[in-house]
């Protein structure tokens, strides 16, 4: 009995002890300090005023000492911005952006990463209101990662920033001035990710300009274009679908919607999005009074 | 044996008597031993599943089953208990019920004053090993149709608006009572075939059989027979507690380890039960 006992604790050991050592040079050590530390930075993120600063110091040291640790790997980034976060979260807004400013350097990294920098670094002019500085960090967006996510927004943010100032001359000219450039886009990178989220922010400049016919057509185009659900997923096609009847809605002319909503099925009679069209239509059509009449029974 | 005379008498005296049994003939604890050994081998693997060289088989499967996320630390270990849970059902159906029927046959051998052989007895119960996997997928079967049925009332009671008086708490009590109300419908299943692994594994009885005698004695001692499962069960509470400690603990290895630590209870609490069953069904086939 011993002997089966001590076996089989052998073997377990051993094979944990084996499956670590084949291990030691991979991921999972790296993920699981990463994780401790973003722990301890989301707990004192949840009340950054009642953390002593010595708390944030701790932390800033981990990220640097992770950093350290694994310098040029994909979690060097990741780091990085989270150690930007904590000066962020304890309102060091300048040195915040001097250790995303040092991971946009780096032009090792991906894309993708260097965005997110490039977000926050927005976010934290916008916090100090120097709108000046949110502008040229939308530009410099648009000219260095123009096919990102944050890139292709960046024209439409800029009148959002017009916005706030209430400079509305500015915020018209910045509106066409990104419908123009997504309109460039559209023509440049035909039926890719960037000519679907180009008609996007095309059609929220429009919308943003009162000019809802365009906008109208511009999401017919989207939905006729870009049936395949890897880019009208459930919630693209909730998007799509409110701001048609917004856009109809305006012009007073909810058959407008409905006209989209046929040609589509017509086009697509196996769509799975047909069903809620088909809804749609038949809530549209349906009298005012007999919407009532209905809800009431 | 007077099944009826003071049944919580008998209960602990024949519970205390499996426990020595147990300890007195260590070759008894061998099949479960097997089963433990088993079960945390299964429990490594899964545990080391998202880690280079086994992240080469499972990273497709998890990615694809569960999301990419769960590659990573912390989410790859909120993987693990759910399958395992799994794998347990297929482990319980195809190997837990053939080792818990070698451990019976043991104990017969002891009681008939033969050497316990735990390899010979596994090989002699070889022919009948679909019967017992039979027995195994009947009791799962009992096991899911309760539970279903518990989901049922779990779904009901989640409709309740009410957030005080008597309503309100019948919903916290149906949902937060959950593994305990799991636990008390898992001793009772274990009751409803209790004594069918005996008959095959000391008579040698066909799955019919076996559940004919089984119900024949169930009819007569239900009482003391859910006794002998459930106060064993009942010890699991204390883990089942742990259990949720660890899902609020800021350690996400703690589940693991608490996974470690239900795999031994269980098999542990399953041993004395089995032990205590065919210990009753020894005596009722001296007294037939």
């Amino acid at each position: 009995m011993k002997k089966l006992f001590f076996t089989f604790l052998f073997i377990l050991i051993g094979v944990g002890l084996l499956l670590s050592v084949m291990d030691i040079n991979g991921d999972y050590a790296a993920e699981k300090i990463i994780w401790s530390i973003n722990q301890q930075f989301s707990k004192i993120a949840r009340d950054p005023q009642a953390a002593p600063a010595a708390a944030f110091d701790r932390i800033i040291k981990q990220y640097d000492q992770f950093i350290k640790k694994y310098p040029g790997t994909h979690f060097e980034p990741v780091a990085q911005i989270h150690k930007g976060q904590v000066y962020f979260t304890r309102k060091d807004y300048s040195n915040a952006r001097q250790v995303w400013e040092g991971l946009l350097s780096r032009k090792d990294f991906p894309a993708s990463v260097a965005v997110i920098a490039l977000n926050y670094i927005a976010r934290s002019y916008t916090i100090e209101k120097n709108y000046d500085r949110v502008l040229e960090v939308y530009d410099r967006a648009i000219k260095d990662y123009p096919l990102t996510g944050f890139g292709l927004q960046a024209p439409l943010l800029k009148a959002v920033i017009y916005n706030y100032q209430k400079d509305v001359s500015s915020k018209e000219k910045a509106l066409n001035d990104a419908a123009i450039y997504y309109k460039e886009l559209i023509k440049k990178y035909p039926n890719s990710e960037a000519d679907f989220l180009s008609r996007r922010y095309l059609t929220d400049t429009y919308l943003g300009s009162g000019r809802w016919q365009e906008a109208l057509e511009v999401l017919k185009d989207l939905l006729m274009n870009f049936p395949d659900p890897r880019f009208l997923t459930r919630a693209s096609s909730r998007w799509v679908i409110i701001r048609i009847n917004g856009a109809a809605q305006k012009l007073n002319d909810l058959q407008l919607a409905v006209n989209i909503y046929k040609e589509f099925i017509r086009r697509y009679p196996q769509h799975p999005l047909n069903k809620l069209l088909v809804a749609l239509i038949k809530d549209i059509n349906t009298p005012k009074d007999s919407k009532k009449l209905e809800s009431k029974s | 044996m007077p099944q009826n005379d003071k049944p919580k008498q008998h209960i602990i005296a024949t519970l205390g008597n499996s426990i020595q049994t147990l300890l007195q003939n260590q070759s008894l604890l061998k099949p479960y031993l097997v089963s433990i050994f088993i079960q945390l081998l299964i429990l490594e693997i899964l545990f080391f599943a998202t880690r280079f060289p086994l992240k080469i088989l499972f990273e497709k499967i998890i990615r694809y089953v569960w999301g990419i996320q769960y590659i990573h630390y912390p989410w790859n270990l909120t993987l693990i208990s759910p399958a395992l849970q799994q794998i347990q059902i297929l482990f319980f159906i195809f190997v837990s019920s053939f080792l818990i029927a070698t451990a019976t046959s043991l104990l017969n051998d002891i009681n008939e004053n033969k050497t316990p052989k735990p390899l010979a007895a596994a090989k002699n119960l070889l022919p009948l090993y679909l019967h017992i996997i039979l027995l195994a997928a009947l009791s799962y079967c009992f096991v899911w149709v309760l539970y279903q049925g518990y989901g049922l009332i779990y779904h009901r009671a989640l409709m309740i608006g009410a957030k005080t008086g008597w309503k309100f708490i019948l919903k916290a009590v149906i949902i937060f009572g959950t593994p305990y109300f799991n636990l008390i419908l898992g001793a009772l299943t274990t009751t409803l075939i209790a004594y069918a692994p005996a008959a095959i594994a000391i008579d040698r009885k066909k799955i019919l059989s076996a559940l004919k005698i089984n119900f024949g004695l169930l009819r007569h001692s239900f009482l003391l027979s859910f006794g002998l499962i459930l106060i064993p069960y009942l010890c699991f509470i204390p883990i089942l507690f742990l259990r949720s400690i660890a899902a609020i603990t800021m350690i996400p290895e703690m589940t693991v380890w608490v996974l470690v630590v239900s795999i031994i209870a269980m098999v542990a609490i399953d041993a004395v039960v089995y032990t205590a069953l065919a210990t009753v069904y020894l005596l009722n086939k001296e007294d037939r």
